[in-house]
């Protein structure tokens, strides 16, 4: 049946992409949001305006046939075969009906499914610390999202900025109880990070390659934008 | 669960082959066999087959009775079975006895022997059954048992073939119940803790999505002992499962999983601490 196959490749992409991105992560991780299949959405949403058409005509149809059968008018003057004309003619077009009713709630279903989920990836996105607006998002995501995606996206980051700065909290920092002898190494991985200023008010200038001996709570924000690598793993030890 | 989860709405793609009761008028696009009785009959009847001198709608393009629509989804065809405007002859070739036998008789393997033969027991259902065996057969027992419940039993008693249907899915759910809680899962829970650095691929490839999500949980979670165990001082990675009442109990969903097992295909997810 060629019906719902749209809505079915829409959500089978979003499978595939959800089982692609093991190996990266990172900023160039596209976080499961593949590209924006518009193509697919917009051919379900011409098959969604089909089915609608047709029901249309399906229900004119119908309630017209019935008026007809019966001579003409509306009003049921025939009692008995009245009312077993219509109810014929009503029950074996019910099938038709129903059928562009499901399928029309099936293309429904899978085309908000698949919305919902990019919406969701993209949430997560911004709680992994990529703020700054819709310039914050890395390059890799940014480029499959619809355009009415990016607009979400700043206008989240842009409530959650604001939530976190009424609260004086920032939400979105790590989960682990800050450590003072959390002491680790890093290094640099990306060109143009620039320098830190630590607690102790010393000046850290963070050149591509060097390693460094520093407070993971002073770096973490770094860490996670995939700036710099952390060095404690267990072949380090 | 739920309206917009991606595994339930792609299990409800499984496809059935039905048999109508009556004349379903307008919906011969759906055979073409009819398409082609129908333009024959009107070409007889009439001298053309051109459909816009008719106003009676019965004249139309229509599936006469007892028509059999092979491969319907089965949401298209749900409302149809609940209203009784369809039966269904036949369940689709996985579910019926001969399969059921099949892995009736290897849920009931017992251990001692398949311990021998690794992953030779473990029917490939992603295969044999569809990616979505489990969720799929539950559909169809479901949706059998809400016909029984709003029809009532006196349906089935001028209904033989009814009365069968319900028999078969009767067994049908205690096969997938069997199944998914015999053999495989033993396997699954045993390789999902045991194996954080092999090569799982042999298993996982037999296995079906819910069994796969399964497997993913245990997996990462023992990954983040195992890391925890060699990095003492950071966090364990807390795995939240958020249950999911479908199939069975057992089937859930992992929201954070770690990024190392590369043949599982695992993400990280928001308020997990990166590059560990």
């Amino acid at each position: 049946m060629k019906f719902g196959q749209k809505g079915k490749e829409l959500l089978l992409d979003l499978k595939r992409s959800s089982q692609q991105d093991h190996n990266q992560s990172g900023p160039d991780a596209a976080a499961g949001i593949p590209a924006y299949n518009a193509e697919a959405v917009r051919a379900c949403i011409d098959e969604c305006t089909h089915h609608y058409t047709e029901l249309e005509g399906l229900v004119a149809a119908t309630s017209s046939g019935a008026g007809r059968e019966r001579g003409g008018d509306g009003d049921d003057i025939d009692a008995a075969d009245g009312r077993t004309g219509r109810q014929r003619l009503e029950f074996s077009s019910r099938p038709a009906l129903l059928f562009h009713d499901a399928c029309l709630n099936r293309n429904r279903r899978c085309l908000l499914a698949y919305h919902r989920h990019r919406a969701d990836r993209l949430r997560d996105v911004r709680w992994e610390g990529a703020g700054g607006g819709a310039m914050g998002l890395p390059d890799a995501i940014r480029t499959n999202l619809a355009d009415a995606e990016v607009e979400f996206f700043s206008k989240y980051d842009s409530l959650l900025s604001s939530y976190c700065a009424k609260i004086n909290f920032d939400l979105t920092s790590s989960l682990a109880p800050p450590d003072h002898c959390y002491l680790v190494e890093i290094r640099v991985i990306s060109p143009d990070v620039g320098t830190i200023i630590t607690e102790d008010g010393s000046e850290i200038n963070l050149e591509m390659g060097t390693i460094h001996y520093l407070q993971y709570s002073e770096v973490e924000h770094l860490v996670r934008q995939g700036l710099v690598e952390m060095l404690n793993t267990e072949d380090n030890i | 669960m739920g309206y917009y989860d991606i595994d339930e709405i792609l299990a409800e793609d499984e496809c059935l082959s039905v048999t109508t009761k009556f004349n379903f008028l307008n919906l011969s696009f759906l055979d073409e066999d009819a398409l082609y009785d129908n333009r024959r009959r009107r070409r007889l009847n009439h001298g053309t087959d051109d459909e816009s001198i008719y106003d009676d709608v019965d004249e139309k393009s229509y599936l006469p009775e007892s028509t059999m629509l092979e491969s319907m989804p089965f949401w298209s065809i749900k409302q149809w079975f609940l209203l009784s405007f369809v039966s269904i002859q036949s369940l689709p070739r996985q579910f019926r006895k001969k399969f059921r036998d099949k892995l009736d008789a290897s849920a009931a393997m017992s251990s001692v022997d398949s311990g021998t033969n690794h992953g030779g027991d473990i029917i490939d259902l992603r295969l044999r059954g569809g990616n979505y065996y489990y969720e799929a057969g539950m559909n169809i027992v479901n949706l059998v048992r809400s016909q029984e419940i709003s029809r009532g039993r006196s349906d089935s008693s001028r209904d033989t073939d009814l009365a069968h249907l319900r028999r078969e899915t009767v067994a049908l759910k205690r096969t997938i119940l069997l199944t998914y809680s015999g053999e495989r899962l033993r396997r699954i829970l045993d390789w999902s803790l045991s194996c954080h650095d092999e090569d799982v691929s042999s298993l996982i490839g037999l296995l079906t999505e819910a069994e796969r999500r399964l497997f993913i949980v245990g997996a990462s979670s023992t990954t983040a002992f195992f890391r925890w165990k060699n990095n003492g001082m950071r966090p364990i990675i807390k795995i939240i499962l958020q249950s999911k009442a479908s199939v069975t109990p057992m089937v859930a969903r992992p929201k954070s999983v770690t990024p190392n097992h590369q043949d599982l295909g695992l993400q990280l997810v928001r308020k997990r601490q990166r590059g560990y």
